[in-house]
């Protein structure tokens, strides 16, 4: 199967990545034979009796109670760039 | 006196014990084993200059080196990637507070692939990782790290972890014994997440009794992993050491084809007779699904890990880009510059996998193979207890080989990713070596929960065998 540039940028896009058009023949090239593998079972395993109703994991909730958090100063200290109680990011409005 | 680093988990709690040394020595000697071998093998990316322990069990005093994509409060935790390369958790994970209570000091972080993405340990943002039986091979991946540090005397033994073989590849690879738990046995909580429906914390150490130990010290329901099974645990410990006769050791026909390396097969087939000498009963078994396990693994561990990585936008913590214009630019410059090929080339492929147009072909199809693979464990385990097969079909090939190859890497993990989509245990322990030398592994696969059955088994072969004993010099 054949991954078209302007498919690759919209990966890209919903990706929220930059691939640089010296690379995109790479990437292309490497998703596509993948692909291409992928689609040789595509044909060849049937899967119409199996029932689509289903959750792969066995799910634990725990009880609904409230548990102690963490401490923001603590967590402030990963952050790349910050004020004294939030993350900063570059100005969204004007 | 043989060299602290030589001895097993299980050996040196003894002499713990029995006060004929102190967990300061055995500390002291790994670190001076490190400084002569790392620089070659690059086991570590990070060292914790105080591994002091407090906490009371077992192996108390017996030092453990884990996987850096594992959280560790105040200790560097990079995911063997730039984006990560500044980040120092604010908490422990779950198997880490385990650790800390039982005693166990945790000597350092052990590098990996990139986020655990890899087979050979070769995309990691710190350099490749070393064969220590021969440099100028892989140590396998992504738990790379923690297997060549075992084989290399660099650590007692160490947390892996394993998404489609990621402990038990690296183990058989570098000549350790590494086992991945039923899914849901062990926390996730603290695990950076690759795929989740696939991820599991594990151990590697030099033979299965120590693995038993470490399982019991970290294994268990944790209310904080929603996916951890709240079930009775038994000591894996005191179940190893019981007699395997009558037990009945299933041999898939499909495992043993033309592509498998001719030494391995025979290497197995010896395993295979070792363990009929014992008393075990050998039957053939069908997983007539081999043929797409591969694709169905790559599909989803990607369509996961797509979702898992959209975390990682250079604003909480982690890597952030300089000189950005707007916010937009911030997510999209830190992601590219601080994720590396191998991973943006998955983030990608998952996406195009869930992308509208193609979900049905793709990842709802591989959810329903998923099916169909959990379906043929169970049809092959009505006649038999544990199946067996070689771990990997090669064994550890030489750096750059396999990158330059991705069809070829992803389908060495033909053996140990369906045990992932299937959430069963498995053990991979050494079982002979090539002609040149190179470690063997076989893989012995157990039922949902029968994880004590996996290990008595492994434990009973390393009883008639001495691969698992070889020290490196």
């Amino acid at each position: 199967m054949e991954i078209t540039e302007k498919e690759i940028d919209h990966l890209a896009e919903l990706s929220r990545l930059y691939v640089e058009k010296s690379d995109v023949g790479r990437v292309s090239s490497r998703l596509g034979e993948i692909i291409s593998y992928m689609d040789s079972i595509n044909g060849s395993v049937k899967t119409d009796d199996i029932d689509e109703g289903f959750t792969e994991a066995e799910l634990m909730p725990r009880e609904d109670v409230v548990c102690g958090s963490f401490d923001v100063a603590a967590l402030l200290e990963s952050c790349p760039e910050h004020t004294e109680d939030t993350p900063t990011v570059p100005r969204v409005v004007d | 006196m043989e060299k602290l680093t030589n001895f097993t988990a299980l050996e040196l709690s003894g002499m713990l014990k029995r006060k004929e040394i102190t967990s300061r020595e055995i500390t002291d000697a790994l670190f001076s084993r490190i400084g002569e071998k790392d620089k070659d093998v690059n086991a570590y990316v990070t060292l914790n200059n105080n591994p002091t322990y407090s906490g009371e069990g077992l192996l108390a005093g017996v030092p453990i080196s884990v996987k850096d994509n594992i959280c560790t409060k105040g200790l560097l935790t990079t995911c063997a990637s730039k984006i990560l390369s500044n980040y120092v958790p604010a908490y422990d994970a779950t198997v880490v507070e385990r650790l800390k209570k039982g005693g166990m000091p945790i000597v350092g972080k052990l590098n990996m692939d990139e986020f655990a993405m890899g087979s050979t340990n070769e995309t990691s943002f710190y350099g490749a990782v070393k064969n220590p039986n021969d440099l100028t091979r892989v140590p396998g991946g992504s738990s790379g790290g923690a297997a060549a540090a075992v084989a290399a005397g660099e650590a007692i033994c160490a947390l892996g972890s394993d998404t489609g073989g990621s402990i038990r590849q690296p183990a058989s690879y570098c000549g350790v014994t590494g086992f991945k738990p039923t899914y849901g046995l062990v926390s996730r909580y603290g695990l950076i997440a690759y795929a989740s429906s696939l991820d599991q914390i594990g151990p590697i150490a030099h033979d299965v009794a120590d693995c038993a130990a470490i399982m019991d010290v970290i294994g268990g329901h944790d209310a904080h992993d929603s996916t951890s099974l709240n079930v009775n645990m038994p000591s894996y410990l005191d179940a190893i050491g019981r007699d395997i006769k009558g037990k009945r050791i299933g041999v898939p026909k499909e495992c043993f084809s033309d592509s498998v390396d001719k030494e391995i097969v025979a290497a197995i087939k010896d395993c295979i007779k070792a363990l009929e000498n014992l008393g075990a009963e050998i039957v053939p078994v069908n997983l007539d699904f081999m043929d797409y396990v591969v694709p169905t693994y790559y599909i989803i561990a990607t369509a996961e890990a797509s979702s898992n990585l959209s975390r990682f936008d250079g604003v909480k913590y982690g890597y952030r880009a300089e000189n950005v214009t707007s916010l937009e630019n911030l997510y999209y410059k830190s992601r590219s510059e601080g994720f590396g090929k191998e991973v943006q080339l998955r983030i990608l492929l998952g996406t195009f996998v869930l992308s509208s147009g193609f979900y049905d072909a793709y990842y709802k199809k591989a959810l329903l193979l998923r099916r169909k693979i959990k379906a043929g464990y169970a049809e092959a385990f009505k006649n038999c207890d544990v199946v067996i097969c070689p771990t990997s079909p090669i064994v550890a090939p030489k750096l750059g080989e396999s990158l330059n190859d991705a069809m070829k890497m992803y389908l060495s993990d033909i053996f140990t990713v369906p045990i992932n989509l299937a959430g069963l245990p498995a053990l991979s322990v050494p079982c002979g070596y090539t002609a040149g030398g190179l470690p063997i592994g076989v893989q012995f696969i157990g039922q949902k929960l029968k994880d004590a059955e996996v290990l008595n088994i492994g434990h009973a072969y390393q009883q008639v065998t001495e691969f698992h004993k070889r020290r490196l010099k």
